[in-house]
């Protein structure tokens, strides 16, 4: 069976933790470990911010899409925003890359977020937007699979 | 757990406590306390407890690395303790550690232990 959790948020930071808390409720109920949820919450805090803070560039009026797809033991999250895009996907993905260095940002969220996944897509053109498309896989135990 | 920071002074340490969510939304609460705390009493050795952080993201890797380069500056040395399995991984994956001497136990646990910071 699918189930699903789809999300639109305004883009500001005080709703980032919302999203990966609610995510983290809607997993919660297929058993997940503590690692497994940190993971998750963790994937999530990088896109979302990602989305605010270089896609919008803060702007409130902008809207970011959240999405939550469980089947089995596959947890799918998509996170889309329609502002900037990135010029150079390839380079944006290097650790330590940053157009913020100046912000004390570190360049490490794309790292954080392909080391934790399973699976890690992006998409982006300049001015259209950013989609990821993130798979998990979750652990099975013997209960949860009865 | 509630998000806060407190500081206090032992032994000649400054000691600065994180509670709750290292997050955009803390790491920008945050900063500029941070910055002045350590500015206002450039001690020659910082500790950050991280013992109550419920969660840690780039944003807070980032703020921790501009606050030891900031105690680097006036020679300085910082260091990180308390790190929890929640913020473990994180921490791991960004190899800080290869910069900032980092410490599991947290600063009560140090101190009793008698480890030579
Ligand atoms: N949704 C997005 N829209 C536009 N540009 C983006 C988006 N996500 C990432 N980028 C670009 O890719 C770069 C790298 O992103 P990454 O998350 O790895 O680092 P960062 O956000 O700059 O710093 P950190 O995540 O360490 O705080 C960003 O600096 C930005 O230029
Ligand atoms: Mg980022």
């Amino acid at each position: 069976m699918i189930n699903k959790l789809e999300m639109k948020i305004s883009a500001m930071l005080e709703n980032e933790g919302v999203v990966r808390n609610a995510v983290a409720a809607f997993v919660s109920s297929y058993n997940p470990t503590l690692e497994e949820i940190i993971d998750i919450k963790t994937i999530l805090s990088e896109a979302v911010s990602n989305a605010i803070i270089h896609g919008y560039e803060y702007d409130k009026n902008k809207d970011v899409l959240i999405k939550a797809t469980i089947e089995d033991n596959k947890l799918e999250l998509i996170v889309q925003d329609y502002g900037k895009g990135i010029e150079d996907i390839e380079e944006a993905l290097k650790n330590n890359f940053s157009t913020q260095k100046d912000q004390e940002k570190t360049g490490i969220g794309f790292t954080i977020m392909k080391s934790l996944s399973d699976h890690f897509e992006i998409q982006s053109s300049v001015n259209v937007g950013t989609k990821l498309k993130i798979t998990k896989i979750l652990q099975m135990d013997e209960v949860r699979a009865n | 757990m509630a998000k806060k920071i407190t500081y206090k002074i032992v032994d000649g340490f400054l000691v600065i406590k994180i509670d709750g969510d290292l997050d955009n939304m803390a790491t920008f609460q945050y900063k500029t306390k941070l910055c002045e705390i350590i500015k206002l009493n450039q001690f020659k050795q910082v500790i950050i407890d991280l013992s109550n952080v419920t969660f840690i993201d780039s944003s807070g890797i980032g703020l921790l690395l501009g606050r030891y380069n900031q105690v680097k500056q006036y020679g300085g040395h910082l260091i990180l303790c308390g790190i929890n399995k929640q913020i473990k991984k994180t921490i791991q994956i960004t190899g800080i550690a290869s910069i900032i001497d980092i410490y599991e136990d947290g600063f009560e646990q140090l101190k009793k232990s008698e480890v030579v910071l």
